[in-house]
């Protein structure tokens, strides 16, 4: 049994009163796991990620980081944070620094490292995301996909245990969902828990290990994508498209 | 909007959208490598030269310098350089026409046009206050350009931290300069959005799309920033914010450089003072 990384226990939260954002969730992460989630718009996926990281606090509910619960102090917090990385879905809301290796340096600084250490893992996070001839450029005049690699650099600096990417392959070309498959294949290798929210059911056939569906706030299944895809009653509630490879594959058993 | 780099030739190549060019200038400038803090003390420095010229004449010395220093080392284009000084050139051409013309009840002055019952004269006395003010005022802005155009904000930011300048002061213009950059965009794709569908037809037309998005823009400013400061606070922002900066030492040569300016430009300066000029002319 792999070890309990974070819990959520009843975690509900939301943004207006009587509507809520997500709603009386529980769910274990296990360090190592490759996990998917989907749902459909508005479903809560973002706001969960955003729950995880501490940057909302939940109305009620708990959650555990190594079986400690977090209290919403400044130093656990930055533990937190330290350690469970969000990889937002859109770049330009993320950047804020003027150069690239600025912006890849901001996480290090918060958590509290000198210049040196800093200045090593910088560079070499840029080396193997092959962002070296960039790094006193500004970001926000990059094209989308070196956007998308330097804010996933922004967050593997830090070298969290979790990382969460927010829809990561919506705004990308081919060539970059293919380069960005192999970062998380690389990240999984290393041992990095990975979630990945997104509305590519390919992408979930073949790379999840786990499916969680969110629908109006709620989870409604944690499973096997295999599972998850074959219940109809799920497909039609969060409105799921089949993997064209789950399709093929029924077919294919049932002549 | 996007723009390419091409290493080699240190240029961007933009795609539509115009951003903000003095900021890309300053990017791309062949003085972007030299150090930040001696920058900033140049053109200080030759701001107060300017201000303290008594007849103008240090503040066009020092205003060929600062062009030199521009176009030459930072290689600017004369034109770009041109276009950008055309804004400041039309305010100070106006209030030098103001300095320059009075009205008086009496015919005096050396040029004088009768009008409502007086007239508009030009004296002497008003051109020389006129000439002084203008030429004073648009030398120093050649010693302000020389800093923008070649020092990216961000670089002229971290300068004023070393200097103690106060953190709110510091983090308001970190977030500032890159709003305006959000923002801009967001402009700019609402005015795409709104030109596919004909809002700048006519006039009356373009009054109303502009207006309409001006009005969304502060939505969408409200919403981008309270993203942002989620993002920020995801990375465990804790109300500091400090970057990784290149570090540019400054070269011997530089400074050999700076001091025999500085040594020039307050001869030059002490001249104009004792007024050994009035006395060879």
């Amino acid at each position: 049994m792999a070890e309990n990384i974070l819990k959520v226990e009843n975690g509900t939260f939301s943004y207006e009163e009587n509507r809520f954002a997500i709603h009386n969730v529980n769910m274990e992460i296990n360090a190592g796991e490759k996990i998917a989630v989907i749902g459909n718009n508005g479903a809560g996926k973002s706001t969960f990620f955003l729950a995880l990281n501490g940057v909302i606090k939940l109305d009620s509910g708990d959650i555990y980081f190594h079986n400690e619960k977090l209290e919403y102090r400044r130093n656990s917090l930055l533990e937190l944070r330290k350690k469970v990385g969000i990889v937002f879905q859109n770049p330009d809301e993320q950047m804020i620094a003027s150069t690239v290796e600025g912006e890849i340096s901001f996480g290090l600084y918060n958590v509290g490292y000198q210049k040196e250490t800093v200045r090593k893992k910088v560079d070499e996070i840029m080396e193997r995301l092959e962002l070296k001839e960039y790094s006193t450029r500004p970001p926000h005049y990059l094209s989308g996909g070196e956007k998308k690699r330097v804010s996933i650099a922004d967050i593997m600096v830090m070298e969290p245990e979790i990382i969460l990417f927010d829809e990561p392959t919506a705004s990308l070309d081919c060539k970059n969902i293919q380069l960005f498959k192999k970062q998380v294949n690389e990240l999984h290798e290393k041992g990095v828990t990975l979630l990945i929210s997104t509305h590519d059911m390919n992408f979930v056939w073949e790379w999840a290990d786990r499916v969680i569906v969110f629908s109006n706030g709620t989870i409604i299944a944690d499973d096997k994508a295999e599972n998850i895809f074959s219940k109809e009653d799920i497909v039609e509630q969060a409105a799921l498209q089949k993997p064209i490879l789950f399709d093929f594959g029924i077919k294919s058993i049932s002549i | 909007m996007h723009i390419h780099f091409n290493k080699k030739h240190r240029k961007y190549h933009k795609h539509g959208g115009k951003t903000l060019d003095i900021d890309q200038y300053a990017v791309q400038s062949g003085l972007v490598d030299m150090n930040p803090d001696l920058k900033l003390l140049t053109g200080v420095l030759s701001l107060v030269l300017c201000l303290m010229s008594p007849n103008g004449i240090t503040a066009i010395v020092v205003a060929v310098f600062m062009l030199y220093i521009t176009l030459y080392h930072g290689k600017l284009k004369a034109l770009q350089y041109f276009n950008l000084i055309l804004i400041p050139l039309f305010f100070i051409t106006l209030s030098g026409l103001v300095l320059l013309v009075d009205f008086s009840k009496k015919k005096f002055g050396f040029f004088n046009i009768s009008i409502l019952g007086g007239y508009l004269i030009v004296t002497q006395t008003s051109m020389k206050t006129a000439f002084l003010v203008s030429t004073r005022a648009l030398c120093s802005i050649t010693c302000l350009y020389m800093i923008s155009l070649s020092t990216p904000l961000f670089e002229i930011i971290g300068v004023l931290r070393k200097y103690k300048v106060p953190e709110i002061i510091i983090e308001l213009m970190y977030l500032i300069y890159r709003f305006i950059f959000i923002l801009l965009e967001a402009y700019h794709n609402m005015k795409t959005a709104a030109d596919t569908r004909l809002g700048y037809c006519n006039i009356k037309r373009s009054y109303y799309s502009f207006f309409g998005i001006c009005s969304n823009l502060f939505v969408i400013a409200f919403q981008k920033a309270s993203k942002s400061f989620d993002a920020m606070e995801a990375r465990g922002y804790n109300g500091n914010l400090k970057f990784l900066e290149k570090d540019k030492p400054v070269k011997r040569l530089q400074i050999v450089f700076f001091l025999f300016y500085c040594f020039i430009m307050f001869m030059i300066l002490v001249l104009e003072r004792i007024g050994i000029w009035q006395k060879i002319f």
